[in-house]
């Protein structure tokens, strides 16, 4: 008799049937509890029974993993960092972490202290979106000024919005191709484009001048088609839009914070 | 700790991913404990205990299977400092209700799963909740809560057989061949 064999004859256990559920069976003896359910409807029950038990369970507590993360549980994680990192950096780090974690329903609990100007930054947002639907798409004079004179495309903004501007030349696999002077409700923003290989298009769009103090971590937002990883500053805000995944603006929102970040 | 330069890099990286971990941890807790603020606790201690022991960590280990160990331990502490988690109910009423037929509705079934957790042994629960939702190998698991691997096999298997006796009021039904 081969191993096989025996693998196949040895009498099902119901350890067998967890092992079965769990998925962590040998592929021999997996088919031999698989003939034995089929034979067997007591035992094919108790699978049934420990698979809706493992569903239940999964629902139960899944969801805790979505909810956003307590400040106090994010200052004890990060506490033991080096003394002159400020504490304002680390929790927009910590951010993009917990971001990139998969944490899709994260919400202001940096920013919390901030809910009454949440007019400032939600508006924000949307104006972003509005400038990455309007000029995105542009294919023939999608930049006031190319991103090859991006000394002078920076000191441009910078002389305009009368406050330093400057953006990464490069955002994962998007090459910035150039920026452009644009007026917002109250002031004026900065539009930087980046482009991949295919053509698609993230927009970084910047303003200097928001009414809000403090700051407001890292926080992304549907506006209709376009998702906007946006975070405030001070007066400073920073948004990122893509018609693209919120994963893709995540994969990249560190290096841009290293690149703007003051 | 260190203030810069490469030390500093480490720590910062440590810290990130100590951020990364605490969804995780806190889903842990919570089926763990049951009880959202005792598991944010729980979760705060875990990471208060990761930081004095990061001299410890070993790069090559799983950092999340390290965290679930510092958090188990600590939970275990405190049930035994201060047995916060009341005893079970007393059967009749509760025995009644956890023996309800099968549930139709969602708020119900879940309601009823919290109870059959909670009348759950401590030990029981952490393998079943580190299995099923962490989603750990029995290996890990088997680390995590510093057992012989065979000793996670038993008691997830008991946990299951009890959820299920606590939550559909019988025993699941007999295997003819029982070795």
């Amino acid at each position: 008799m081969t191993d096989s064999d025996r693998m196949k004859t040895r009498p099902i256990t119901r350890e067998d049937l967890d092992r079965f559920v769990d998925g962590t069976l040998d592929p021999a003896r997996r088919e031999a509890v698989a003939a034995h359910l089929a034979a067997d409807a007591d035992a094919a029950e108790e699978v049934a029974a420990l698979r809706r038990i493992d569903a239940l369970l999964r629902a139960r507590f899944n969801g805790v993993a979505d909810e956003p993360v307590p400040a106090a549980l994010l200052r004890a994680a990060t506490r033991g960092r080096a003394r002159r990192v400020t504490l304002g950096r680390l929790a927009r780090v910590a951010a993009v972490a917990v971001l990139a974690a998969g944490l899709g329903a994260f919400g202001g609990w940096y920013g919390r202290g901030l809910r009454n100007e949440a007019p400032a930054w939600a508006h924000f947002a949307r104006e972003a979106a509005a400038a990455h639907r309007l000029y995105a798409p542009d294919r023939d004079f999608p930049v006031e000024v190319s991103a090859e004179r991006s000394r002078r495309l920076f000191d441009w903004l910078t002389r305009r919005i009368g406050a330093p501007v400057r953006a990464p030349a490069r955002l994962g696999d998007y090459r910035l191709i150039g920026g452009s002077l644009l007026p917002a409700d109250d002031g004026p923003a900065a539009l930087f484009m980046y482009e991949d290989s295919r053509g698609g298009r993230l927009t970084l769009y910047l303003r200097t001048d928001l009414l809000n103090r403090g700051e407001v971590a890292f926080q992304v937002r549907r506006e209709g088609d376009v998702n906007v990883l946006y975070w405030l500053d001070g007066p400073r805000g920073y948004a990122l839009s893509g018609d693209v995944d919120r994963r893709v603006l995540l994969g990249v929102a560190e290096g841009l914070y290293e690149a703007v970040g003051s | 700790m260190g203030h810069g330069g490469a030390h500093g890099r480490e720590m910062a990286d440590f810290a990130r991913r100590l951020v990364a971990e605490i969804p995780a941890l806190r889903r842990y807790a919570r089926a763990l404990t049951g009880d959202a603020s005792e598991a944010d606790d729980v979760v705060q201690d875990c990471l208060e205990r990761a930081w004095s022991r990061a001299h410890l960590f070993r790069p090559d280990r799983d950092l999340r299977v390290w965290l679930y160990a510092i958090l188990h331990n600590g939970f275990i502490d405190d049930r035994r400092r201060a047995r916060r988690r009341p005893a079970p109910a007393p059967l009749g009423d509760a025995g009644d209700r956890l023996a309800a037929p099968p549930v139709q509705d969602l708020d119900r079934a879940m309601a009823d799963l919290d109870r059959a957790l909670d009348a759950l042994p401590d030990a029981q629960r952490a393998v079943l909740v580190l299995v099923v939702v962490e989603g750990l190998s029995y290996a890990d698991a088997a680390r995590a809560l510093d057992v012989p691997p065979g000793t996670v096999m038993s008691r997830l298997h008991r946990a299951r057989r009890r959820l299920h006796e606590l939550m559909e009021g019988e025993a699941p039904p007999r295997l003819r061949r029982v070795t």
